[in-house]
């Protein structure tokens, strides 16, 4: 007899939907610790092999995309960075860093600088960063601390902190620490200028003011080279504090997303040669996800037993008993669907169901069960037919433009133009190639990349001038000028981005500036929006290149982005890269910077009062108040005005803009 | 006063050898001993009285050659040569032999021979020795429990279990279960014999020609088909090739991974890897575990 009746109540929600893991710091809800058991044991004895032989442990884990790699190590950083129980001094610790590789093979250090320093600024559970739990470890050693770690290092940072800095000072000391991180971190146990403390050891930007209150009266150009070199050393300093007793975990994702600077090599190959040298230099523990997609001879023969020391394995695809165990925790983890499961372990599918005729990734699994699920309950899921593809990645384009709008920081500017400029450039325009000029002339990395056109037609400089400090930038463009000849450039493009004032008052810099944009030369202010958009585009070649881009359980594949971005990139973008492969159009050098150049006075009065009077800002910037009106409509992602009595004029932070959401709107007609 | 010397000499010398002596014979022990039984254990000539051998366990407890151990079954301190950490993986690798049990259920076996060591040392231990593979871990179906031991949570275990479970639902013996089960797996061997008896000699190949491409690698090593299609052109070309990595892949040998991007493969690209179901192209073969 048939019965129409839905299997499954169409009321409950579908359980089985949501799948990618966005990254290790925000995990799935949803575990099951026996799927890829094996493989996490491997990692857990990696960093218990640091602490107990005080050796280097690497594992390659080895998985095809959906597999669950970043659940794996989502499930990892769980374990090891669990404050729940409150820790004390005595118990094993060590620090857990998520390292997603979206950069490009020349700033790799760098990259791994920045994602280092930002795992320790991370708060636990417990309240404190992982730095607090580094330094409190380390330094009750010395003062015989032991019991709580929390309240020992509260109780000491409050009561006794002379001695808790006459203890780093030793330990410092000991470790032959340089000087430069003995004095910030100790503004750190002290609790002062944290945010100033984190730029400076991460590499990034800081303001001359932030140099003052670390350093007192030092020019700041001593101390912020910025380069491969420095971030490799400070990499190496902050294991070294931390030694194997408390273990670095460095965990390497999306290693395909690297930009190769030289096309004979894979992304992997630039990574293990990272991985032997820090693995060389400190005692840590490394863990290193690749997609299973590179042969063995795309590693440099000496690299392979470093990256690997600790093992190398693979993710295998879910058996049947492993499948049911995924549906079964899927089921438990909603109320709605657990109580209607009951104590029905095979509810909602029998054995006989076609998921489980062959083995899955539980991407794979868990769309098969939402799909199946859907179809139980009544409704029967829409496949989006492949013609359409476009139409989520529309919709996952633009919502990466608009998070990147809230979250994208002028410090990412340099790695995020270097990584993204030149794949842009070949998707508007095919043929283009890329150069890192080496030498002595570029000893600074001032040319961060030569874009060479299609046979060799046209040579495009690209500096990156983001240098918070006025006279280190000053430094920057002396060099270039003196050495531009020798690049052999068409065009100089200097890049800026528009969220960093010039100062003024900076009449060195200004000149500079002047000359080397005269002739065949610009300076390009990219706006908040293009850099949202830059960073989408990255992100979503990104996934796809690592098979992190799947639609309706299906992995959309680089190549299809690539050709989604040719057709529906918008024009404000196209203009910008327009402005590396074309001349430069007439007029251009006359209109932008003038507006540039007043902007950039307001921006720099607002430093200090991120909102003030028009009238105040003229009275200081000698800008009349229509002018600062008109500026605030061309520069509505940097600063605005609210009229009123009196009219006041702020500074943009971290919001949307009106622009942006035109923009939006633009490339929505555009399409 | 140079008289005294020598006699304070050989007391030394003789202390010193009795220590020894005692240190092998309990290192020769599987586990911490009292002192009467370490004294049947000593060799004729050293088996003094309790009193002495107590005076010199003690002493060698001090100086930390040999660990004491708290009473067990008896009222008198053990001894061993081992710490009590030593001991606790020796119990747990060599007394879990065919047994699987949960976390718990160790430390209650273990605790009263371990009163060195806590319950959550205890427990501490046995995640360990599992993560170091000195221990097997796994889950009985049915069970959400976690069980260890020293022998692996294989398909026998589990079928074990299974037995054991059905036999106490229906009030019978695992034997005449057992009984059950038997034909049906003679019968399903004899039919995957007869059904793949064809493929077997390419299969090998493939399984053979994987282990000299990557010389002692087991479960878990990976593969590009391109590259094995290379190394086997000369004796397994074309649909052979194809046929006998799908029948590992059903049997459970092999896994296929997709390749992420197939959109930038060309002809020759997508021919050296493996055709798979709706598109997709299969581009490294893993070894299962």
């Amino acid at each position: 007899m048939l019965n129409s009746k839905p299997a499954i109540d169409p009321s409950l929600p579908n359980p089985f939907l949501g799948g990618i893991v966005p990254d290790a710091w925000r995990g799935a809800a949803v575990d099951v610790p026996e799927i890829h058991g094996d493989v996490y044991s491997q990692c857990l004895a990696a960093v218990q092999t640091v602490r107990t032989e005080h050796r280097s442990s690497s594992l390659l884990i080895h998985g095809e995309q959906g597999s669950g790699k970043t659940h794996l190590l989502a499930r990892l950083q769980r374990r090891l960075t669990d404050t729940a129980t409150y820790p004390d001094l005595e118990d094993d610790w060590q620090i857990f860093v998520y390292l997603r590789m979206r950069t490009s093979s020349g700033r790799i250090w760098r990259k791994i600088r920045t994602e280092l320093v930002t795992d320790l600024m991370r708060p636990m559970p417990d309240g404190l960063t992982q730095l607090d739990h580094v330094l409190a470890k380390g330094l009750a050693t010395r003062c015989d601390g032991h019991a709580d770690l929390a309240l020992w290092w509260d109780h000491h940072r409050q009561n006794r902190m002379e001695e808790l800095i006459d203890a780093w000072h030793e330990t410092a000391m000991q470790l032959s620490l340089r000087d430069d991180f003995t004095q910030v971190l100790e503004w750190f146990i002290r609790g002062s200028h944290r945010r100033h403390v984190r730029a400076y050891l991460s590499g990034g930007l800081v303001s001359e003011e932030g140099f003052r209150h670390l350093f007192g009266n030092v020019d700041p150009s001593h101390y912020a080279p910025d380069t491969e070199d420095d971030a490799f050393g400070a990499v190496k300093a902050l294991c070294h504090v931390a030694g194997p007793q408390i273990p670095i975990v460095f965990c390497f994702d999306q290693i395909e997303a690297i930009e190769v600077e030289d096309s004979a090599h894979k992304p992997v190959w630039y990574l293990a040669r990272a991985v032997a040298d820090l693995t060389d230099e400190a005692t840590v523990a490394v863990i290193s996800c690749v997609l299973a997609t590179f042969a063995d001879n795309e590693i440099r023969v000496q690299d392979r037993p470093r990256i690997s020391s600790g093992g190398q394995i693979a993710l295998q695809r879910l058996d049947a008993r492993q499948m049911r165990q995924v549906i079964r925790s899927r089921v438990a983890a909603v109320s709605a669907t657990a109580t209607a499961a009951g104590s029905n372990e095979q509810w909602p599918f029998a054995d006989d169901e076609a998921i489980f005729a062959s083995r899955l990734t539980p991407r794979e699994l868990l769309h098969a069960a939402a799909t199946r699920f859907d179809e139980l309950r009544g409704q029967l899921s829409v496949k989006t037919p492949f013609a359409s593809e476009t139409t989520p990645l529309e919709r996952t384009f633009e919502k990466r433009v608009d998070e990147a709008i809230r979250e994208q920081k002028p410090e990412d500017t340099d790695d995020l133009i270097a990584s993204t400029l030149p794949t842009v450039l070949t998707i508007i325009e095919p043929g283009w190639t890329t150069e890192y000029p080496v030498g002595a002339h570029n000893s600074k990395r001032d040319i961060e990349v030569v874009l060479v056109g299609p046979g060799g037609e046209a040579r495009v400089g690209v500096a990156l001038c983001n240098q918070p400090s006025m006279s280190s930038l000053a430094a920057q463009l002396n060099r270039l000028i003196k050495n531009r000849e020798t690049f052999g450039l068409h065009k100089l493009v200097l890049i800026r981005d528009g969220r960093l004032p010039i100062s003024p008052s900076a009449v060195a810099t200004r000149n500079r500036l002047d000359q080397l944009t005269k002739d065949e030369g610009v300076l390009l202010r990219p706006t908040r929006e293009v850099m949202a958009v830059l960073d989408a585009i990255r992100s979503l070649i990104a996934d796809a290149t690592c098979g992190d881009l799947a639609f309706d359980g299906q992995a959309v594949g680089v190549t299809t982005v690539r050709k989604w971005l040719a057709d529906h990139l918008d024009l404000a973008t196209r203009e910008w890269v327009d402005q590396f492969r074309l001349p430069p159009r007439p007029g251009w050098n006359d209109d932008a910077p003038a507006n540039d150049a007043d902007v950039d006075a307001v921006l720099e009065f607002l430093l200090d009062q991120p909102l003030a009077t028009v009238n105040a800002a003229s009275q200081s910037t000698g800008i009349s108040e229509t002018r600062i009106s008109e500026l605030a409509a061309v520069a509505s992602d940097r600063m605005g005005v609210i009229s009123g009595e009196p009219p006041v004029v702020f500074r943009v932070v971290n919001s949307k803009s009106p622009s942006a959401r035109g923009k939006s709107a633009q490339r929505s007609d555009d399409q | 006063m140079s008289e005294s010397v020598v006699v304070s000499k050989e007391s030394r010398e003789c202390v010193s050898e009795i220590d020894d002596v005692i240190v092998r014979t309990l290192a020769s022990l599987d586990e911490p001993a009292t002192i009467a039984t370490l004294r049947k254990k000593l060799p004729g000539p050293y088996q003094r009285d309790d009193a002495e051998l107590q005076q010199a366990v003690d002493s060698l407890a001090q100086c930390g050659r040999v660990h004491r151990y708290s009473p067990y079954r008896v009222k008198a301190d053990r001894f061993w040569d081992r710490s009590p950490r030593q001991y606790a993986e020796s119990l747990l690798t060599t007394q879990t032999v065919g047994r699987f049990a949960t976390k718990n259920e160790l430390v209650t076996q273990f605790k009263a021979r371990l009163k060195e060591l806590n319950a959550k040392e205890i427990g501490e231990l046995v995640q360990q020795l599992a993560r170091s593979g000195r221990l097997h871990s796994g889950r009985f179906l049915g069970s959400r429990s976690m069980r260890y031991s020293a022998s692996p949570v294989d398909a026998q275990a589990l079928l074990d279990n299974a037995i054991e479970q059905i036999a106490r639902r229906f009030s019978t013996s695992p034997t005449e279960v057992r009984l059950l089960v038997t034909p049906a797996e003679d019968s399903l061997v004899r039919g995957a014999e007869n059904s793949q008896e064809a493929l077997v000699t390419q299969e090998t190949l493939v399984m053979e020609a994987i282990s000299e491409l990557r010389p002692g690698a087991g479960g878990g090593t990976i593969i590009p088909i391109a590259e094995l299609r290379r190394y086997l052109e000369f004796k397994l070309s074309g649909d052979l090739f194809d046929s006998a990595l799908r029948a590992l892949e059903r049997e459970g040998r092999i896994d296929f991974t997709v390749h992420p991007d197939r959109e930038s493969l060309g002809d020759d690209g997508r021919r050296e890897r493996l055709a798979g179901e709706g598109g997709k192209i299969y581009d490294m073969l893993i070894v299962r575990r």
